[in-house]
């Protein structure tokens, strides 16, 4: 039920390229705000386990492009760490920067480009993600050894009890990605209003 | 030739809803039209088609000419479109970068864009603001400035989608009060009927997608009949007399 | 809320920091921090002279030391938890070890613990006085003007934009939740948090929507436009570059020391 647009680029990209940035940077705020949230609730007990900055960043993954994905999985611990000290700048931040970017791009490239269902592309995107830390840590381990904690200096370990550790959040981002992509795709037909009535 | 015409659009959303069914309406230039109707009318996706951000079928011209032959830029120039929370429009780390936003978009050099968003700060009473973060503000110091970043494109028609919702007395009466002295053409769409009585000449009813009357403001909002048959009430001001 | 203590709380000072052009002090600062975190473990002097200098910036920008400290207590989980955790760590020898209360310690793991503990808290100083002394805004377009990338600096941004609003939103959502009750065991506390930041996440998707609706109703066409500040006073490159060659100098030193 449209009629032709005018002016050769269609309005729709141009709301599409906006979305980017809007849905990118407010994502990028969640990812900063979600974890106090979590931490608000349940002590520091629901934070370190659940992995809460990773929610955000997946869901977005799965609205944009793999280039605005990565940004945001790069910038969200970037932003948190400068504005609310965690995660810690050493050694936490590089590593979660290098895996929540690599994260972003794969979640976008599978969902977006490849047309995976999100039920699919998520757990596929965790695994590329445990392997790009352990990358990441290999990197580490060999450029600076005498800087690291001797639990570090073996990669394979450290990934093995990182990922025991972060189970729990694994199985959070599981079930939960996929649901609110569902929920926000979805929304995505009511574009008008600021409430819930579709075109009031 | 009236500034705004709408005639006979329809839509439909991509997940099926029919939200516009038909919906006339016309604007002189210089006039006020308030535009109303109960929630889910149709009132937010309508005003969207006037400065062709949605696309449907039927007409929709702005100056005699149709949306689809303006070019963009020229098109939101001309119509600007407040939303209804301003929270949605100001998202530059400063007000006067938010102010500025649209004339540079418009490819005004930067300078020039610069002063036209004091100028539009100016008008609203806001200029003070201009290096504020935007969302520092309070709710009708934000309305004053969510309504110069369309000012300073300097609109023939101003399209406004609930602007005093929210606020208080006070915030309600200086916005009610900077409207009114406007000289753009304006069509105002709100639940609020009092402020759509003291702003607008003209009021439009809509009601399932589809405007059900169009005629003078004080006529059409006295009639109690018409007004309940769409959902709405009489303003207290106009009633019992 | 959380966004106003944390962005901006105290810009509008007029101290020497806070009048430095923000390109100067960004370039200073991550000059700063880059000679910070190079500093070897084995140079623990090293770090205790660039927390005298961060401390001696701090006194200069005039922030409320409450502040300043409120700031850096967000790290005192880490730091304990590290500190706890540091009698766990065998020694490596007999010549490692030492007594520390009644207990025995790893001497290069808690070596390495100050220096990983000690950067991180100096790395939150520094950007701690950053931000503190420099309003966001003038911030963000300090970085676009040395060379971050437009969609970096527009996606900061819109996050700096609108942390306040979201942040307001989620609190709303958590007062409300504790109005009903106390939340108690672990299990129900992370149903709570997750089904809470589902429902955010989807109403940000919306309010993303909207946003950019507006930004398209105000001509944008695929480009973040800006508005330029001048040149930076020739004085205060001159200072900066100074800054940052004493840090480099400092760094050398302490290294061949």
């Amino acid at each position: 039920m449209s009629a032709e647009p005018a002016d050769g680029r269609t309005i729709a990209q141009e709301v599409a390229w906006a979305r980017e940035l809007s849905l990118g940077g407010l994502f990028i705020a969640l990812g900063i705000i979600i974890p106090i949230g979590f931490h608000a609730l349940g002590g520091g007990r629901l934070g370190p386990v659940f992995l809460p900055m990773y929610l955000p960043v997946l869901v977005c993954a799965m609205l944009v492009s793999p280039g605005t994905a990565a940004a945001v999985g790069l910038l969200t611990p970037v932003l948190s760490s400068a504005l609310t000290g965690m995660p810690p700048v050493l050694p936490a931040l590089p590593l979660m920067a290098a895996e929540l970017a690599a994260m972003g791009a794969v979640a976008s490239v599978l969902h977006r480009r490849l047309g995976l269902p999100a039920l699919l592309a998520t757990p596929l995107t965790l695994v590329v993600g445990r392997a790009v830390l352990g990358l990441a840590v290999a990197l580490a381990v060999n450029l600076l050894p005498a800087e690291l904690p001797p639990p570090m200096r073996s990669p394979a370990l450290y990934l093995i009890g990182a990922t025991v550790t972060a189970l729990p959040g694994l199985a959070l981002q599981m079930l939960a990605v996929p649901a609110v992509a569902a929920l926000a795709e979805r929304d995505r037909a009511g574009v008008a209003s600021g409430n819930s009535d579709a075109g009031t | 030739m009236s500034l705004l015409e709408v005639a006979d659009l329809f839509f439909t959303w991509p997940d099926g809803t029919e939200a516009l069914r038909g919906a006339s309406l016309t604007l002189a230039a210089g006039g006020s039209l308030g535009l109303i109707g109960r929630n889910g009318a149709g009132k937010s996706t309508l005003l969207l088609h006037l400065n062709g951000i949605l696309h449907g079928s039927g007409a929709v011209r702005v100056r005699g000419r149709a949306v689809e032959d303006w070019p963009a830029d020229e098109l939101r120039a001309t119509v600007g479109l407040v939303f209804e929370d301003p929270a949605d429009q100001l998202f530059m780390p400063t007000v006067l970068e938010d102010v500025a936003f649209g004339p540079l978009n418009l490819g005004l050099p930067a300078e020039e864009a610069r002063a036209r968003a004091l100028g539009a700060l100016r008008s609203v009473g806001a200029e003070e603001l201009a290096p504020r973060p935007p969302h520092h503000l309070s709710a009708g110091q934000m309305r004053r400035v969510a309504l110069a970043t369309v000012l300073a494109m300097e609109p023939e028609l101003l399209v406004i989608d609930e602007p005093v919702l929210a606020l208080d007395p006070e915030g309600r009466e200086a916005i009610i009060a900077l409207l009114a002295g406007l000289p753009q053409a304006k069509l105002i769409a709100s639940h609020d009927l009092e402020m759509v009585l003291a702003l607008c000449g003209e009021v439009a009813i809509l009601d399932a997608g589809r405007v059900h009357a169009q005629g003078p403001a004080r006529a059409l909002l006295a009639d109690e009949a018409l007004l309940r048959a769409h959902g709405l009430r009489v303003p207290v001001s106009l009633r019992g007399g | 809320m959380l966004a106003h203590d944390l962005l901006d709380a105290w810009a509008h000072l007029r101290s020497p920091v806070h009048r430095l052009d923000a390109r100067v002090k960004l370039v200073c600062a991550c000059a700063l921090v880059i000679a910070l975190l190079a500093t070897p473990v084995a140079r623990p002097g090293l770090l205790a002279a660039w927390a005298a200098l961060l401390l001696a910036i701090a006194g200069a920008s005039q922030l409320p030391a409450r502040w300043i400290a409120g700031r850096l207590a967000l790290l005192a989980p880490f730091l304990l938890l590290g500190t706890i955790a540091l009698p766990l760590l065998p020694p490596a020898d007999a010549a490692d070890a030492r007594q520390v209360l009644g207990l025995i310690v790893s001497a290069q793991a808690a070596l390495l613990w100050l220096n990983v503990g000690g950067k991180c808290l100096l790395a939150l100083l520094a950007a701690t006085l950053l931000t503190g002394t420099t309003a966001s805004a003038e911030l963000l377009r300090a970085a676009g003007a040395l060379g971050l990338p437009r969609t970096l600096t527009a996606l900061t941004g819109f996050a700096l934009t609108y942390l306040g609003v979201l942040g307001a939103e989620g609190g709303r959502m958590i007062v409300a939740r504790r109005a009903r009750g106390r939340v108690r065991g672990l299990g129900r506390n992370l149903r709570v948090a997750a089904s809470m930041a589902a429902t955010l996440m989807a109403r940000t998707v919306e309010r993303g929507e909207r946003v950019a609706l507006a930004m398209v109703a105000r001509g944008y066409r695929g480009r973040m436009p800006a508005l330029d500040a001048g040149p930076a006073p020739a004085g205060q490159i001159v200072l900066g570059a100074a800054f940052v060659a004493a840090c480099a100098a400092l760094l050398w030193a302490g290294v061949r020391a």
